[in-house]
């Protein structure tokens, strides 16, 4: 079967591509990018494949590279190194120890969560907002420290309003 | 990878993706393929063509049509759960989508897919069962509408033929009713293990008429009509819904499955009837 032609912006590299339709984005994901990503559950159960695709976080298992075509996709890799992500970078550090396969997508999700400006970040909120994430290496409980402990980091240096 | 592979069309209209459809064996509507991946994946589907509506813009977002509002097929769950029409108009399907799985999916997974892939736990089904919504499907006669009540047919299984496309949902707007979702997961788990939609109109103090729908109990959304019988005239007072939603062991001996853990399910329902009634009703 011949491949489909794509063009996908990975971590503000552009790629032109031919792929074929059957070809999952984490798989796609996972050649392009330096270092390589780890492929995860590949049963969108851990949600280590979460990417952001034009800005939003989905899980790559469950995306097809064609569908990508056009899109810009960010992963861990390419945050941009802005406070919230030092910030995050800092208590994640301090308090998550996770496995390397669901690690990556739990930044990707928790970096979303801390950029929306519009999230009132309880415990509760942090905990729906990251479900995504499910992997038997730990539970949300050092997540959610992390998280609110980096919201109240950027709400002292005035780059989130305080929620 | 998922094998068996499969080709790969992208349309740009609904007569494109019948067209496509009527050309294929085995052919699969592909919207945010949050359920169609995982079946093709696990080998419980198979496609020789992938049709993929993503690029069909006039499938997405929602209208007002006077006494119903319309939901595009390809509209995603957080789109519907964040909607002002919806969320005016008809707060339960915001509800029920905003119970979707979780964030990540929830901004891809579509209305429309949610629907035509039918699981006995989705969330969205029970919905527009309660709220007695039409589901707009076009094939090679051209468009129709399904009753939602009819829409359904089996686990996993629709009344739309092989080459059609549902394109969207019409549904009525019920003024003057109260509606209320609830719904009971596993431990760890998204989906939901039991659910119940309650819909109230309550009118000097009594329910003047109810609607229940549960869901998870039968491979299909079940219409509770003891329940719903059983709350006409009612007094709004919890304990006397309460006892109402009892009637669910009734309905779940008409249509219920026969599941290991059935008789768990039908305790479940019949709390969560409960606390959808008492809520809708505001008792």
């Amino acid at each position: 079967m011949p491949g489909i032609g794509v063009a996908v912006t990975v971590d503000g590299v552009r790629h032109d591509d031919e792929v074929e339709a059957c070809l999952p984005l984490t798989h796609y994901l996972h050649d392009r990018v330096s270092g390589g990503l780890p492929l995860g559950c590949e049963a969108a159960e851990c949600g280590g494949c979460i990417v952001l695709v034009d800005g939003v976080a989905v899980k790559s298992c469950l995306m097809l590279a064609v569908q990508a075509d056009g899109c810009e996709v960010t992963t861990v890799r390419g945050l941009a190194d802005d406070d919230a992500v030092r910030c995050l970078a800092r208590t994640f550090r301090r308090y998550v120890r996770r496995c390397a396969q669901c690690l990556p997508g739990l930044t990707v999700a928790a970096v979303d969560l801390l950029r929306d400006q519009e999230a009132v970040l309880s415990e509760q909120e942090i905990r729906a907002r990251l479900a995504g994430v499910r992997c038997p290496c730990g539970d949300e409980a050092d997540v959610v420290r992390a998280v609110r402990e980096a919201a109240d980091v950027l709400e002292a240096l005035g780059t989130r309003t305080a929620g | 990878m998922f094998p068996p592979r499969f080709e790969y069309v992208r349309v740009r209209s609904v007569a494109e993706a019948v067209e496509a459809l009527t050309a294929s064996l085995e052919g699969r509507v592909l919207a945010g393929g949050q359920s169609l991946l995982p079946l093709l994946r696990s080998h419980r589907v198979f496609a020789d063509v992938l049709v993929d509506l993503g690029g069909v813009a006039e499938l997405r977002g929602v209208r007002d049509e006077g006494d119903a509002l319309w939901v595009g097929a390809l509209t995603t769950h957080h789109e519907v759960a964040c909607d002002p029409l919806v969320r005016v108009h008809c707060p339960l399907l915001a509800r029920a989508a905003e119970a979707v799985a979780d964030p990540a999916v929830r901004r891809r997974g579509t209305v429309g897919g949610a629907l035509s892939y039918a699981a006995p736990a989705g969330d969205l089904p029970v919905a527009v069962v309660a709220l007695g919504a039409e589901c707009r499907v076009t094939g090679p006669d051209g468009e129709r509408g399904v009753p939602a009540s009819q829409f359904f047919v089996g686990e996993g299984a629709t009344a739309m033929g092989p080459n059609e496309v549902l394109t969207g949902v019409r549904v009525p707007k019920w003024p003057g009713w109260s509606f209320h979702y609830e719904r009971f997961s596993p431990a760890g788990r998204s989906w939901a293990l039991t659910a119940a939609v309650a819909g109230v109109r309550p009118e000097d103090g009594r329910l003047a008429a109810a609607r229940v729908v549960l869901g998870n109990l039968a491979p299909t959304p079940l219409r509770a009509p003891s329940v719903e019988a059983a709350c006409a005239g009612l007094p709004v007072r919890a304990s006397l819904m309460r006892t109402a939603a009892r009637a669910v062991e009734a309905d779940a001996a008409q249509g219920g499955r026969t599941v290991d853990d059935a008789e768990h399910r039908r305790g479940l329902a019949r709390i969560l009837a409960g606390r959808a009634l008492i809520a809708a009703a505001g008792a």
